[in-house]
């Protein structure tokens, strides 16, 4: 299933309320979470990264995984974590509105 | 936070791009090698594992662009590519390129050293507390021919005591004293001030005090406040100098501080109070101060003018014997140091703004034939799919290239040109030394340069994309198509070049010939092989006229004796040194009141210095040794004096009573006119001779003197031994100022030749911009009309027909300009009337010289590309056809 316009980042910065994580971690857990429904073109995470970075929503830096590499880990900042609550409830809005459509036609 | 962040990412995609885009293949990399990791821990063969990786990942390149695009640096990708392909298109035009740079080089360096000067000496506030407020007030007797003059103790105490006006008013006045004690006798310029003189300039001292109100009271004055030039010169500097007595004139003054750096008017080298004696009273005929005051706030100029006129008019006639005639106004200080160079440098600012002008026609004209030239490279890519905000931005690029090229060598050549003209420039400009490249001026050239690259950038270019690409790519790029609309502009800007040339050099044409006339001017006197120097005897050891005689009888007598030495004499006030000492008179046997005196010049001089100095004696005898104190007192009369007031040529035997003087003892002089001697142009070369009468230096006892010795050398090897011959009669007294006679007749000069040698450069700049305007746009011309020229001679035209049909569109184009030019410079010389001499701003000599000069520079710029006309090989160029 093809991913709405605008609802990436949702999903990417409810992904990273929960930790600070790497990109293919990130891909990894969106995949996870939603059972393989929705489909991420992997690669267009990253300007999407990079765009929510320049909105200074979230922030990276540079650090060690476990297995001993060099990655660039993302985290939430703090406006970010004000700017999901809005597009969470935003997104509720939305999809109740949608739901009240489809059930009363 | 958030901007910060922002910010810094944007600028790091400017200047860190490498950097950033290793980061993002490190980002796609480590997260494919993941994903191959994952996808064989699912059971996939290694290969197949990092295929459906890559896949799942999407288009790698398409990704990295997106991301660029996000971080925004895809503006200055195509501008850094604008510049790259903008740098190569110039770099192979090299002769273009460097042309243009160069002229736009030499329009913005010449604009940026000039404004320099302007705003150092125009703009700049004087470097005192709130100077808008800061006035003189001037004495003026405009009977008399006195505009501008100083004014006389009593009277700036009454005026002091009158007006309102004021926040506060003080005097001072210039002179010598001589210091002593330590080392060499140093000769050092004072200023005498009344002691709220600081107050009222808002100046303080660095270091100790400024004067009390009891050290300007008479009898308690010696104080000596430092300039801050003589602190480190001659004291190094040292903090504890307060306090230390130093001997003036063979007086002890005690050192009460040292001024701040930007005190230094009349170049002081020491400031000592101004304190009236007792008999201040009796000097109210004696102008010698200068009266400098603060307006109160609120108080306008108009009217602080009106109170002072009042307060004049009240003396007047309350002191109807020295005051009547005598009026006051108030002028703003800084308009009194500048507005008498105000003119000329606005005429130069002017003519500078004409060469940038031509600078930029000339570009705009080399960009304007290489558009033309490039139609079809633009139509190529017009047609391949370049926008024209594309192409009009490659073309502004270019532009804007060569302009921070040019801007770039222009500020070389303004830093150049300040520093020599910090070197010659005439001493007597107010702060030419202070002119510096500095950040008003830095933004004054940013500003021209931008200016000029939208003025010159946009015109080609608008032109170059307006291209039809169908005609454009039919006419395989040679054709006759578009050139007659797109040469209308070319010409255009050409012939506004050559007419700016023309008025520049109208003007460097005037300032020449009016240098060159008062060159030829006679002084008066003979000004080769002659040194000068300065004395200034101390007025404890020297009291009496006696004293003074004695030393330089003895002195003159000694260098007399120098080998190699003619003669010598002395005077108190040197030929055209710019100085002047004005005075009233009275013939005897003729009844005038006080106020209608007759004035003239008065010199004090020794019986050789008419024969030192080469001025004739025209009738009767000359001072002689019967000439003495106690003989009955004579006079010399200029020839000038004995015309004015002698019409019948009866001078000879009348006597004549010079006013009071300051400064000297005695108060009356004066004697029978014995002799009339030839005029001297004392104020300078175009100053007609003043009436002036000479009294012989025994009596008065003038103390300052200047020494005027006659070689048969050269007069400045002579400085050595005659600084000996005044040390043998007297250690203490220092030898000033010794110059040649030549050197003060040429620093007369020095601010007029100043002035004709900048103009005259920038003429010379305009006529060689318009020369390379000139044939760029010929040989240009002749490039467009190879296949005309062809057919031409193909037809029988002959070499010489050829050359004569270039040469004389050239010289149509020569001919429009100059007519617009002259025109333009009968009306704009006008503003130069108070620069020339003897020459009329329609000068027909100068106009013509000029309109040849430029059409001898366009036959010399038409003749090169008409000479590769009729080199055409007709059958190559109608091969084309």
């Amino acid at each position: 299933m093809e991913l709405l316009q605008g609802t990436l980042d949702l999903l990417i910065l409810k992904t990273l309320a929960l930790e600070p994580m790497h990109g293919w971690a990130i891909s990894q857990r969106l995949r996870q979470i939603s059972d393989g429904v929705l489909s991420v073109q992997q690669g267009s995470l990253y300007p999407a990264l990079q765009r929510l970075e320049l909105q200074g929503w979230i922030v990276s830096e540079w650090r060690s995984t476990e297995g001993n590499r060099r990655a660039r880990f993302y985290s939430l900042s703090r406006s970010g974590r004000r700017r999901l609550e809005k597009e969470t409830a935003d997104w509720q809005r939305f999809t109740a509105a949608v739901q009240q459509v489809l059930r009363t036609t | 936070m958030g901007l910060w962040r922002t910010l810094s990412i944007r600028v790091r995609a400017v200047f860190d791009r490498n950097a950033l885009n290793q980061e993002l293949d490190e980002e796609v990399r480590f997260h494919i090698e993941h994903e191959t990791q994952a996808n064989i821990a699912r059971g996939m063969k290694p290969e197949e594992a990092a295929r459906q990786a890559r896949m799942d990942f999407g288009g790698e390149q398409r990704v990295k662009e997106e991301y660029r695009a996000v971080r925004g640096d895809s503006f200055v990708e195509s501008a850094l590519q604008d510049a790259r392909f903008g740098l190569r298109m110039l770099r192979r035009s090299p002769g273009f390129a460097v042309v243009a740079a160069i002229t736009l080089a030499l329009g913005l360096g010449a604009n940026t050293a000039m404004f320099s000067v302007i705003d150092a000496v125009l703009l700049r506030p004087l470097p005192f507390a709130d100077p808008d407020r800061l006035v003189r007030i001037i004495d003026a007797n405009p009977s008399k021919g006195f505009h501008r003059f100083s004014s006389s103790p009593p009277n700036f105490i009454d005026w002091r005591a009158q007006a309102k006006s004021f926040t506060g008013m003080a005097a001072s006045m210039g002179g010598t004293l001589t210091l002593s004690g330590s080392g060499d006798a140093q000769r050092l310029n004072a200023l005498y001030v009344t002691p709220d003189f600081f107050g009222v300039l808002g100046v303080d001292a660095i270091i100790g005090r400024t004067f009390t109100t009891e050290e300007g009271t008479y009898g308690h004055d010696k104080a000596v406040i430092l300039s801050s030039h003589l602190w480190q010169q001659s004291f190094g500097g040292d903090r504890n100098v307060a306090g230390r007595t130093l001997k003036l004139d063979g007086e002890n003054y005690v050192v009460v501080g040292v001024a701040a750096p930007k005190f230094r008017l009349n170049n002081n080298d020491v400031v000592v109070p101004l304190a009236f004696g007792p008999n201040v009273a009796k000097q109210r005929g004696a102008h010698y101060l200068s009266v400098y005051a603060r307006l109160k706030p609120g108080i306008s100029l108009e009217r602080a003018n009106d109170e002072m006129k009042t307060i004049a008019a009240r003396l007047a006639v309350a002191y109807p014997d020295k005051d009547s005639g005598w009026t006051a106004f108030v002028m703003q200080l800084h308009e009194l140091v500048v507005g008498r160079v105000r003119p000329a440098m606005l005429i130069l600012f002017g003519a500078v703004g004409f060469l940038a002008l031509i600078a930029c026609a000339n570009v705009a004209n080399l960009l304007l034939s290489r558009a033309v030239g490039r139609q079809r490279e633009i139509s190529v890519r017009t047609a391949l799919g370049a926008t024209r905000s594309r192409i009009m931005r490659q073309l502004l690029t270019e532009s804007f290239i060569l302009c921070v090229s040019g801007a770039l060598l222009g500020m070389a050549i303004a830093a150049g040109g300040i520093h020599l003209l910090r070197l010659v420039g005439p001493i007597n400009v107010p702060r030419l030394a202070t002119v510096q490249l500095n950040t008003a001026v830095l933004a004054f050239t940013a500003g021209l340069t931008l200016l000029t690259t939208i003025l010159f950038g946009i015109l080609p270019a608008l032109h170059a994309s307006r291209v039809d690409v169908n005609v454009a790519l039919k006419s395989a790029g040679r054709g006759a198509a578009g050139s007659r609309e797109s040469a209308r502009p070319r010409k255009l800007l050409v012939l506004a070049e050559v007419s700016l040339s023309v008025m520049l050099l109208t003007g460097a044409g005037l300032l020449i010939r009016s240098f060159m006339r008062l060159s030829f001017t006679n002084p008066g006197v003979d000004t080769a092989h002659v040194l000068t120097f300065n004395l200034s005897l101390p007025q404890k050891k020297y009291a009496t006229p006696e004293r003074i005689r004695d030393f330089y009888d003895a002195l003159l007598a000694n260098l007399r004796a120098l080998p190699g030495v003619k003669d010598a004499g002395a005077v108190n006030i040197l030929p055209l040194s710019g100085d002047q000492n004005s005075s009233t008179f009275v013939i005897r046997g003729t009844l005038v009141a006080d106020q209608d005196q007759p004035s003239a010049e008065q010199r004090v001089a020794s019986r050789d210095y008419f024969r030192t100095m080469g001025i004739p004696l025209l009738r009767g005898r000359g001072f002689e040794s019967g000439d003495r104190m106690g003989s009955p007192p004579v006079v010399l009369v200029s020839e000038a004096m004995a015309r004015r007031f002698w019409p019948n040529g009866d001078a000879l035997g009348h006597t004549i009573t010079m006013g009071v003087r300051p400064g000297v003892s005695n108060a009356d002089v004066g004697g029978e006119i014995i002799g009339i001697v030839g005029d001297v142009r004392d104020f300078g070369l175009e100053i007609e001779p003043a009436p002036t009468v000479y009294v012989l230096m025994d009596l008065p006892g003038t103390s300052d003197m200047n020494i005027v010795v006659r070689t048969s050398n050269d007069p400045a090897a002579l400085v050595q031994s005659v600084r000996v011959a005044v040390a043998a009669l007297d250690a203490d007294i220092p030898v000033a100022d010794p110059s040649p006679m030549e050197t003060v007749l040429a620093t007369s000069l020095e601010q007029r030749r100043f002035y004709m040698l900048l103009l005259s450069i920038f003429a010379a700049v305009a006529l060689s911009l318009a020369g390379i305007g000139l044939y760029g746009v010929i040989s240009y011309s002749v490039g467009q009309r190879t296949q005309e020229i062809g057919v031409r001679m193909a037809l029988g035209a002959t070499r010489g027909q050829v050359l004569t049909m270039i040469l004389s569109e050239g010289l149509r184009m020569a001919a429009t300009g100059i007519a617009a030019g002259i025109i333009g410079a009968l009306a704009l010389n006008r503003l130069m009337q108070g620069m020339l001499v003897g020459v009329s701003t329609t000068d027909a000599t100068v106009f013509t010289v000029s309109a040849l000069s430029i059409t001898v520079i366009a036959l010399a710029a038409c003749y090169l590309p008409a000479r590769r006309a009729t080199a055409v090989d007709p059958v190559i160029a109608l091969r084309y056809e």
